[in-house]
């Protein structure tokens, strides 16, 4: 395994703990805000880096023989400063399941991950349901940096308003997004 | 009503009473579904982890609601809603909300 040092990139970082936790049988992806920092090159900044996994209660017998020290779910690593956190299944944008991921390759090994477009849903989710603008923002950013699949944008936007009761709620802020992108409303 | 699906008594009140104030603190719950403290802050961390229930901060509290973004919610909050017509009067007035909308200062409650 790749040894953590302070200039362990996130990529790096999310590989390595990626490794570790496949060698011992245990699958992950990482979600979250960490995803929209690969996605911006690092124009958004986080030190968390967040993974789902369904093996939780083994996640800290893999990852502490690497170094890893444990508060909860929470794990940190005294060579660098970012923040791991494990998170239960299901691996879903909303009320769609996630089947498809991206894999990501680097010196230090690779990592599956959320692709660009549901990057961008996962962002646009928590704008839609908590009125979160930095999360608009973040959607933006990754939506003008990689190539994302707008229809399919569209076509969760409707259905997912139309599960929760929030179609024209829903809509309207993706016009927002849309604006934003510089589309004509 | 439906202890059995959620595993333990906790569990289904905690889940009833956000259902039917769709919003709430550990504290009103513990005091309105008469439970403890403890129990109910345990109880809420282990829904939030699980991504079932989430907490945003509020001053110097955190309120809890169902998780808007998890996949399971409308059939959760289908299950949970119709549970809470099937309990007795004296029970529902348990998760009966309080009062939300505004009330001026001073004013006898």
């Amino acid at each position: 395994m790749k040894e953590i040092s302070p200039k362990t990139t996130r990529a790096e970082l999310a590989s390595i703990v990626s490794e570790a936790l496949r060698g011992h049988g245990i699958d992950s992806v990482l979600v979250g805000g960490s995803v929209v920092s690969l996605y911006s090159k690092g124009k958004y900044v986080t030190h968390d880096l967040d993974f789902v996994t369904a093996e939780l209660k083994r996640v800290r017998a893999a990852l502490e023989p690497a170094g890893f020290e444990f508060v909860g779910r929470l794990a940190s690593h005294v060579s660098t400063d970012y923040i791991l956190d494990f998170v239960a299944p299901p691996l879903a944008i909303g009320n769609k399941p996630i089947e498809k991921t991206s894999l990501k390759k680097n010196r230090a090994g690779s990592f599956r991950t959320l692709t660009a477009t549901d990057c961008v849903l996962d962002r646009l989710a928590s704008y839609y349901f908590w009125n979160d603008e930095q999360a608009l923002e973040q959607a933006v950013l990754v939506a003008t940096m990689q190539k994302i699949d707008m229809a399919e944008v569209e076509r969760w936007t409707r259905a997912e308003g139309t599960v929760v009761g929030a179609a024209t709620r829903f809509v309207d802020k993706l016009k927002i997004f849309r604006t934003r992108l510089g589309e004509r409303p | 009503m439906v202890e059995a699906i959620f595993g333990n008594r906790t569990a289904e009140k905690v889940l009833l009473f956000l259902v039917k104030n769709d919003q709430s603190y550990a504290q009103e719950i513990a005091n309105r579904v008469k439970l403890s403290l403890n129990l109910v802050q345990r109880q809420l961390k282990r829904f939030e982890a699980a991504g079932i229930i989430a907490g945003q901060v509020r001053g110097r509290m955190r309120f809890f609601s169902l998780n808007p973004r998890y996949p399971f919610t409308p059939e959760l909050r289908a299950l949970l809603s119709k549970a809470l017509t099937f309990l007795p009067a004296k029970e529902q007035a348990m998760y009966d909300s309080q009062r939300r909308r505004p009330r001026k200062s001073g004013k006898p409650l």
